[in-house]
């Protein structure tokens, strides 16, 4: 069987750092044949790395006939019309999360990739790690009984949105702008959309039921900040489970990268604290360090790897998605509506945000 | 004026945790979250384990409480959890998880931890977790070593605090609002001024 030849678009730092070191792993079943950056010399100099051809727009790519999937890797502004265009040119599609920046969005996504007969995978990269497949076997095997709560917590150093020192790894709006994408308000929710999202999958993912309602507070701590780094939020479920999330974003520059998972059933709980998670803490006297942060545990590579090769697998031998773009269209609505709750302070039905359509992909 | 004493007050980790926070070693405080959660049920968790560790970070804090939001939820086993976010009067938000009645599903006795995010530090206060873990055929076992069990100081406390939400006295007035605002926000499924 032939791999699957792959364009990615957007080559930025969750590009360089994830999804093309995992595609070049996975040769029998992905081969990059393209990229494309709004940045000619970004694209020109990762096209060149991996000795594969370089697009500043992405429709040249699009328009090969020799490409049969593109990994977005773009902000999620630029989701919905890159995706819908991808379909259109017959590609399937594996798109960065959060999957857009709105639910209309989302779901002219899931229609549009429905009505090309293509595949629609959004990287919801942290289900695909081991720590928290281990949880959810956890939860699958019984033993927890029926989940109750989910609290999933996340800090980063300050350091962690910006930090990479080289100038392609976040795509500026202004030219010579010393404030990436990620920071501005006319471009992203902040922590809502950053991490949030995936904490709020997870909630969901382990509560096993859709939720209802959604509280939620933040704030701008950064004093030359423009959207929110600090959230915490509050969620109620169908089944009667309850959950929370607090995401703190601005730690100190060198303090790790910390997550705190517990779920609690009614006849048993899991907890995965980050000093215990991480394959790359290291304890010393009175003090426990992880000796990076963007390879310790947001970003383990096998991941990016496990999600991208099982959906190479599924298209391959015609096998459903390992994550149905239906979930990542309800860990979006839950974002979403952290941040109408937030911005009007009271509880947000989902419906609210969300009209109501089952069904999946 | 009454004087009531927090029983946390007296435990050297928190302690030793409002000295660096009240010297500035947070530089700008961004959060706080705080869990307390029991293997046993107890009466009214809320108010036994909820009111000392309030009371304990408002005045390390040196805040007052504006809002409370609140979920509660509760199995037919005992299990009963609190789940809060407190916003304080400089803006920065406290997030609280209050459960007992754990049983099989607690990973120990007690659990009681409070963390705390800086700008310039963070500082995690678990003074709980000092023990001795044993591990063999049959699973994991863990036994406690702390010298003076907190979880027994609390629930020792739990008359005293009862009271206190009845009839809030100076020190704890702004505590017990918060305690007697989870349960109001719970059953009005909104946001509740302090």
């Amino acid at each position: 069987m032939k791999p699957l030849r792959t364009g990615v678009i957007g080559t930025g730092s969750i590009a360089t750092g994830a999804h093309l070191p995992a595609i070049a792993k996975l040769g029998g079943l992905l081969e990059l044949v393209a990229v494309a950056d709004v940045r000619p010399e970004v694209a020109a100099a990762v096209g060149a790395t991996y000795g594969v051809d370089s697009y500043s727009d992405y429709r040249l790519l699009l328009e090969r006939d020799d490409i049969d999937l593109v990994d977005i890797c773009t902000p999620e502004f630029l989701h919905a019309e890159q995706t819908i265009s991808a379909a259109e040119a017959g590609k399937h599609v594996f798109c960065e999360k959060p999957m857009a920046s709105s639910v209309a969005e989302a779901d002219a996504m899931i229609a549009a990739c429905a009505a090309a007969g293509v595949r629609l995978m959004i990287g919801h990269s942290r289900r695909f790690t081991p720590r928290y497949q281990a949880m959810r076997a956890a939860i699958d095997s019984g033993e927890l009984g029926a989940i109750q709560f989910v609290r999933e917590n996340e800090r980063r150093p300050s350091a962690f949105p910006s930090a990479p020192p080289d100038p392609v790894s976040l795509w500026a709006p202004a030219e010579g702008s010393a404030k990436p994408w990620t920071k501005l308000a006319g471009f992203t929710h902040g922590a809502a959309m950053t991490n949030a999202v995936h904490e709020m999958d997870l909630m969901r993912w382990y509560a096993g039921s859709e939720p209802v309602a959604i509280y939620a507070e933040s704030r701008i701590t950064d004093p030359e900040g423009e959207v929110p780094d600090f959230l915490t939020c509050l969620v109620r479920f169908a089944n009667g489970s309850t959950g929370g999330s607090e995401i703190v974003n601005r730690l100190p520059p060198d303090h790790p990268v910390y997550h705190m998972l517990e779920v609690i059933g009614d006849s048993g709980s899991a907890h995965a604290f980050d000093s215990e998670m991480s394959p790359l803490s290291v304890a010393t006297a009175g003090r426990i360090e992880q000796a990076e942060n963007w390879g310790s545990l947001l970003h383990v590579d096998s991941a990016y790897e496990t999600e991208l090769r099982g959906f190479a697998e599924s298209i391959l031998h015609a096998t459903p998605v390992p994550m149905d773009a239906w979930e990542a269209r309800q860990a979006l609505a839950m974002s979403i509506a952290s941040v109408l709750s937030s911005n009007e302070g009271r509880w947000v039905e989902l419906t609210e945000v969300a009209p109501s359509s089952g069904g999946t992909q | 004026m009454t004087m009531i004493t927090n029983p946390l007050s007296l435990d050297p980790t928190f302690a030793n945790a409002r000295k660096r926070i009240q010297r500035g070693d947070l530089g700008q405080c961004l959060a706080i979250y705080a869990v307390a959660r029991a293997r046993e049920a107890l009466d009214d968790a809320l108010t036994t384990l909820g009111l000392p560790l309030v009371q304990d970070i408002l005045t390390t804090a040196g805040e007052s409480p504006v809002s409370v939001t609140a979920v509660r939820v509760a199995a037919g086993t005992g299990f009963k959890q609190w789940s809060a976010i407190i916003t304080l009067e400089s803006g920065i938000r406290l997030t609280l998880d209050v459960a007992s009645g754990l049983g099989a599903a607690a990973s120990r006795e007690f659990d009681l931890r409070v963390e705390w995010s800086g700008a310039t530090q963070a500082i995690l206060i678990d003074p709980t977790n000092v023990a001795v873990t044993v591990v063999r055929g049959a699973g994991v076992r863990r036994h406690s070593a702390e010298i003076s069990p907190i979880a027994g100081a609390l629930t020792g406390f739990a008359e005293t605090a009862r009271s206190i939400v009845a009839e809030p006295v100076d020190s704890w007035r702004l505590a017990a609002g918060v305690i007697s605002a989870i349960p109001e926000s719970v059953n009005r499924g909104t946001p509740v001024r302090v």
